[in-house]
């Protein structure tokens, strides 16, 4: 948002109306400047419909305008290139033509068919935002700009191809070990399933865990940023194991605030996500391997019976959990 | 005041050892006195009478080796006087006339001797003469078929309760004979 | 807490810092355990989760002991035990499923393990979930934790809180099956065993004895699993046999640690029961032989023999026949040992004491078993040295060896049968071999073994040899304690009397096999042992006579003469063997013995030879005059008790024994005439000889030689006056009334001294006399 923008002063007040949102979801988007804002939550290509009321204020007798029009737009925002934006999506819906604006009015306005194929977004370097937008055009002065921001999620479709990851690592005649993570393609409530073997350990480890890193990387070429955040480190092992040893790994992914994996959004930005798997021995030493997996929303959720999520083909239960996680940073060893 | 009274035990001479029946009849706390014939013949048996009571009266028999036993020997256990010796001095052995003649040099209320491995208790002129027998029923020259004995006595004031033990066919019997001070 | 802070730094010593961390910790623990159960009564469970996960976090420690830790743990048992009684209140209101996920989110994989357990306790405590899926579930994660002390108390923990929760044979089948339990413990069994080795490597090597301490502290830990096991009512022996033993000991196989193979052994044998054992033990005892150097193997078989050999005698019915509880073990001991050529031989020789006490009590009868036994250790012992054997820790095994089957037969003759026996005996040193020889004849003595073979004898006198004879190893006998010796020797001599026989051919043989044997034992030990020889060949001869006297033995008179000389000689020889070595007072008493027999048994020719040898004894070797009295008082007495018909043999000997009477001291000689008047008057069923001129003349005599002594006793005079009397009493008309009123008249008169000690005695015969009466004597 401009700070010259023209609301301070604007001779009306707006107030949006998005229709079917009585039960709708909402989520909590924190803005510039760290004010949250709580957004409708729009999947896919549900239509926005809804209304916007003009309100006069008292002083103000009428507004002469060239015209109001209404927009739906999607549009990304990079954070290194303020003033660029991208709008990949646009729809304009003319309200009225030029004229005088002498009382309150309310508008309707339907974008019933606007394709919204990227989600919402609200990175470190980068926004990805969808909102309406009315405008009273002016003749002199500048117009009266007002946005509204919905948010919009998509749910994937189960991918057709979720192998496990599996892999060898080491250095040679000090450390060998086979990890594996029952999927490469994890949906956002998924739990990550896994295992270490040790094939070989001659130093002497004090713990290892597991890191889950997302990574956000903008603008392409040669000018590309990357923005790496640790979401969690989970310590999976206590201790030094010995030859033959499996160590479990169970994540519960829900507790992390997620999105999907994007891959080129409008050729601007990807989001990425990796497991970290981090080994440190008595001398503060890190031994680790990282490992891309792929995250993916899922539309459909089915209450799981198993404790254990123990098996890569049952699914987790959807619940609202707080997170405790008293104790989730150690750190120390970084 | 429980006295016991036994000799002739020849051990190893004629017997391995004083009857088990026996030796568990005399326990410790419930002996005062053991006054012996003689005839042990070896220090185990004086060590065993030592450790049933610390009050010991052994006279000599003729194959007892040791020389601090003598050949006669008067204890005085409350009002009575024990006249003890073993008897093969006496001739001829066991002969009553003879015993009165010891019981009357020794000046003693009750005579105590053995030698003949014949048990008996009889009062003669008012006096108590006791042959305990041998307490192992050990061999002898004089009496034939022996069997093992031994003799208690209850002394109560003027009185004696005399108990007889003897060992027949592994059952111990015991008979009892009163004797009164004159 | 009111200690004041030392202003100085102070250097704490190893046990102070302890001390100071566990402080630390445990205050930590207290205070996070009190905001937790704040939280949960005020229903704020997310808020208690939390504390609690902080509570865990003080066992991430590592700077405690093991045993510190232990305290520290059982302080955050309590907490977490407090929150498990919460869960399962269910005031949360939550359902298992979400909490069992939500405590999943714990960064820490200790606390998050800790949390699992504690609500996966409660989920199968609730029935929302399958103990079975539970168990598994956990049990799996647990394996978060590789540092050996905390993966030991979490697993010890997990052991903890599920033990009541353990699918058993009355558990519903969609809960679980014992299965699934036996599969859960074997698991945690396995990984606590491991994590417990571990601990062993990483200490330097410095510390390794303090490392080995620390683990024998936290042994329990790991041996719990196995309790478990024993407690769940499914584990029955089949089940043990075919699931359960294979795994326990391929992990203790496959653990390859001292320590643990150890404890892990003797743990399985003593929480799992005696009929389990049975039948598997050739499973336990094949490990045995698979365990790493150094494993007190002997211990562990022997507690398990010991063991079972006491459930053996509590049931015998119940040990099955076709178990050879015995073959088993002495095929395995005998292949464990030959697997362990380092094995001590004090240890070898342990098994062998288990091995023979299991034998005799599972088959107390057997004799077989028990001789091998004694023949294995034979064949060892001859491969070993001398100076191994004889240690003192080995010679104490022999000796158990040699003394469990004196115990368990109660009966020398079937121990004297075991072949391997006395070679065993042989290789031991002098004074171990004397103290088994001891312990032979004292339980034939307490046993009151009857010994009825010739053969027996002598393989018994040749099994105790040590105290029979002389040997090269036996130190001087000035080095030996006389009383000790005497003590032994009396036992020895104490055995002829179980030397027993009805039929007297047999007997006899057995008196000249026994001779034979102590005739070599030199004169300390045949003075103590042929005397009680001497005796019961003289009952032996008596009761012979007996015998043909009633007519149960039918024999001639040659015949019974010529049996008599064989006996005679027999017993003047052994005799002489005493005389010979100079033990003339006994030597003189055995031949008076001899002598009473003798005539006894009507063999009168005998007689003459006995009483020459014993005057000559008594001539030549008793010197003292006191012991000559004493000697002649009881040739008198014995001559008076014979029933010899032959007159001249008897007069000579009367008369030879006045003449030997006439030698001694006056007042001896005095007393002794006085007794010679006995041989004149002889009246007993045997024997009638009536002589009232010698009595007379005899007492006369002694009244004569009294009266000429210097100082003439009264107490002599008393006695003459006493046997004077005993003729009289016998109605004899040997002494004439004159006679005993001249001499109490005479010893009134002249000897009568106030404060004589035999006043007494002399008042005591006057009385006598009084009271009896007697016709023509008036005192």
């Amino acid at each position: 948002m401009n700070f010259f923008s023209n609301n301070f002063g604007t001779p009306c007040s707006f107030d949006f109306q998005l229709d079917n949102c009585q039960n709708r979801k909402t989520i909590e988007v924190t803005q510039d400047k760290g004010k949250t804002e709580k957004l409708f939550v729009f999947v896919g290509n549900e239509p926005v419909t809804g209304k916007v009321s003009v309100s006069l204020k008292e002083k103000t007798k009428k507004i002469e305008h060239t015209g109001i029009k209404v927009e739906f737009v999607g549009q990304i925002e990079l954070f290194y290139d303020r003033g660029n934006h991208y709008e990949f999506t646009s729809l304009v819906r003319e309200l009225s033509p030029p004229g005088e604006l002498t009382e309150n009015t309310t508008y309707s306005y339907d974008f019933s068919n606007v394709e919204k194929q990227y989600e919402s977004y609200n990175g470190t370097n980068v926004r990805l935002r969808y909102f309406v937008r009315l405008t009273i055009g002016r003749s002199f002065g500048s117009n009266i700009v007002k946005e509204h921001d919905i948010w919009v999620i998509n749910f994937n479709k189960a991918p057709e191809m979720n192998n496990n990851i599996k892999m060898e690592v080491g250095i040679e005649d000090c450390l060998h070990i086979e990890f594996e993570y029952n999927k490469s393609k994890y949906h956002l409530k998924d739990v990550i399933i896994g295992k270490i073997y040790f094939l070989l350990v001659r130093i002497k480890i004090k713990y290892m865990e597991i890191a889950l890193i997302k990574r956000e990387s903008t603008g392409s070429g040669p000018n590309v940023f990357n923005e790496s955040e640790t979401l969690t480190k989970f310590e999976i092992m206590d201790g030094a194991p010995v030859r033959g040893e499996s160590i479990p790994v169970r994540l519960f992914l829900s507790v992390f605030d997620l999105t999907p994996t994007y891959r080129a959004v409008h050729n601007k930005f990807s989001v990425k996500y990796f497991l970290n798997l981090a080994l440190v021995d008595e001398e503060d030493k890190k031994y680790f391997k990282q490992q891309e997996i792929t995250l993916w929303r899922r539309g459909v959720a089915k209450p799981s019976s198993s404790i254990t999520a123990g098996s890569n083909t049952k699914q987790q239960p959807q619940i609202e959990i707080p997170t405790p996680d008293p104790d989730s940073t150690d750190d120390s060893s970084d | 005041m429980f006295i016991i009274v036994l000799g002739d035990v020849h051990v190893p001479h004629r017997s391995h050892g004083i009857p088990p029946e026996f030796k568990k009849l005399l326990v410790p706390e419930k002996i005062q006195h053991i006054l012996c014939t003689g005839n042990l013949v070896s220090k185990e048996i004086h060590d065993y009478f030592k450790f049933l009571t610390s009050d010991v009266h052994i006279v000599k028999g003729d194959l007892d080796e040791n020389a601090s036993y003598p050949d006669t020997k008067v204890v005085t256990i409350g009002q009575f006087k024990f006249g003890l010796c073993h008897g093969h001095q006496v001739v001829p052995w066991g002969d009553k006339v003879s015993l009165a003649a010891l019981q009357r040099q020794l000046d003693v209320d009750v005579l105590i001797t053995g030698h003949t491995h014949a048990l008996d208790v009889y009062e003669s002129n008012g006096k108590l003469f006791v042959n305990p027998g041998s307490a192992t029923g050990s061999f002898s020259n004089i009496t034939n078929d022996v069997i093992p004995s031994f003799v208690l006595m209850d002394v109560q004031g003027n009185n004696i309760t005399v108990y007889i033990y003897k060992l027949v066919d592994g059952a111990v019997k015991v008979e009892k004979v009163g004797h009164t001070k004159q | 807490m009111l200690k004041s802070k030392p202003t100085t730094v102070q250097i704490l010593s190893p046990e102070e810092e302890q001390a100071k961390f566990f402080e630390e910790a445990k205050n930590n623990v207290l205070v996070q355990g009190h905001h937790m159960k704040l939280s949960l009564d005020n229903g704020k469970l997310m808020d208690a989760l939390k504390y609690a996960s902080n509570i865990i976090n003080e066992l991430r420690t590592s700077l405690l002991s093991p045993k510190t830790y232990y305290g520290l743990y059982l302080v955050a048992f309590d907490y977490l035990q407090h929150l498990n009684t919460y869960l399962y209140e269910e005031k949360h209101g939550k359902k298992m499923i979400e909490l069992y996920e939500v405590v999943q989110h714990a960064g820490n994989v200790l606390p998050r393990l800790y949390l699992l357990i504690t609500v996966g306790s409660v989920y199968i405590r609730t029935k929302q979930a399958p103990a079975k899926d539970v168990l598994k579930d956990l049990i799996e994660m647990c394996r978060g934790v590789q540092h050996p002390t905390r993966g030991l108390f979490l697993r010890h923990y997990l052991s903890e809180v599920t033990k009541d929760k353990l699918p058993d044979i009355d558990t519903p089948s969609e809960s679980g099956h014992v299965n699934d339990s036996i599969e859960f413990i074997i698991q945690n069994f396995t990984e606590t065993n491991k994590l417990w080795v571990r601990m062993q490597h990483q200490a330097p090597s410095k510390d390794k004895e303090r490392r080995e301490n620390e683990r024998l502290e936290l042994r329990l830990l790991v041996g719990k699993n196995l309790s478990r096991l024993a407690q769940l009512d499914g584990v029955d022996q089949k089940t043990y046999s075919e699931v359960v033993l294979p795994k326990v000991l391929e992990q203790i196989i496959n653990c390859k640690d001292k320590i643990a193979q150890q404890y892990l052994m003797e743990i399985l044998i003593q929480v799992f029961p005696d009929e389990f054992h049975l039948a598997t033990l050739d499973s336990i005892l094949s490990t045995c032989g698979q365990l790493q150097t150094g494993v007190d193997v002997k211990t562990i078989i022997a507690s398990l023999i010991d063991r079972l050999a006491n459930f053996a005698t509590r049931n015998s019915e119940s040990v099955p026949q076709e178990i050879k509880i015995f073959d088993i073990f002495y095929n395995n001991v005998k292949e464990i040992i030959n697997q362990r050529p380092n094995m001590e031989l004090q240890d070898i020789l342990g098994l062998h004491v288990s091995l023979l006490n299991l034998t005799l009590k599972c088959y107390p009868t057997n004799k077989e078993n028990a001789n091998e036994v004694l023949g294995l250790c034979k064949t060892i012992l001859a491969t070993k040295r001398k100076e191994d054997i004889t240690k003192a820790t080995c010679t104490k095994q022999i000796v158990q060896l040699l003394q469990i089957p004196l115990e368990a037969f109660k009966n020398v003759l079937t121990v004297l049968k075991l072949s391997n026996y006395q070679p065993l005996i042989s290789c031991l040193s002098y004074n171990t071999r004397k103290k088994v020889s001891l312990d032979i004849v004292n339980s034939t003595i307490q046993n009151s073994t009857i010994i009825e073979e010739p053969e027996d004898v002598n393989s018994l006198l040749e099994t105790i040899s040590t105290l029979v004879k002389d040997e090269q190893d036996q130190p001087d006998m000035e080095d030996i304690d006389k009383e000790d010796f005497a003590e032994e020797q009396n036992k020895v001599a104490s055995l002829i009397h179980l030397f027993d026989s009805e039929d007297p051919e047999k007997l006899f043989k057995i008196y000249l096999v026994a001779r034979s044997h102590f005739g070599k034992g030199g004169q300390h030990r045949i003075k103590h042992t042929l005397v009680p020889l001497i005796f019961r060949s003289l009952k032996f001869i008596r009761k012979l006579k007996q015998q043909v006297d009633d007519d149960e033995i039918s024999l001639d008179e040659n015949q019974w003469n010529a049996i008599g000389s064989r006996i005679f000689q027999f017993v003047s020889e052994t005799i002489k063997a005493l005389a010979d070595i100079k033990l003339s007072e006994l030597s003189f008493r055995l031949y008076l013995q001899a002598m009473q027999t003798f005539d006894n048994c009507s063999l009168v020719s005998k007689i003459k030879d006995l009483a020459g040898k014993a005057l000559l004894i008594f001539q030549e070797d008793i010197a003292d005059f006191k012991a000559q009295g004493a000697a002649l008082t009881l040739f008198i007495s014995t001559l008076n008790s014979l029933s010899i018909p032959d007159e001249e043999i008897y007069e000579t000997l009367a008369v030879q024994t006045i003449k030997q009477a006439s030698r001694l001291l006056f007042q001896d000689q005095s007393k002794l005439i006085s007794l010679c008047s006995h041989l004149f008057w002889v009246d007993h069923a045997k024997r009638q000889y009536k002589n009232e001129e010698s009595v007379l003349k005899a007492l006369k005599k002694a009244l004569h030689i009294i009266s000429n002594d210097s100082t003439p006793s009264l107490s002599v005079f008393v006695d003459i006056l006493n046997e004077s009397l005993y003729y009289v009493d016998k109605n004899t008309g040997a002494v004439p009334a004159q006679f005993i009123g001249d001499l109490v008249e005479l010893i009134r008169t002249t000897h009568n001294k106030e404060g004589d000690p035999a006043l007494a005695y002399f008042q005591n015969t006057i009385k006598y006399i009084q009271s009896q009466n007697y016709s023509g004597i008036n005192v």
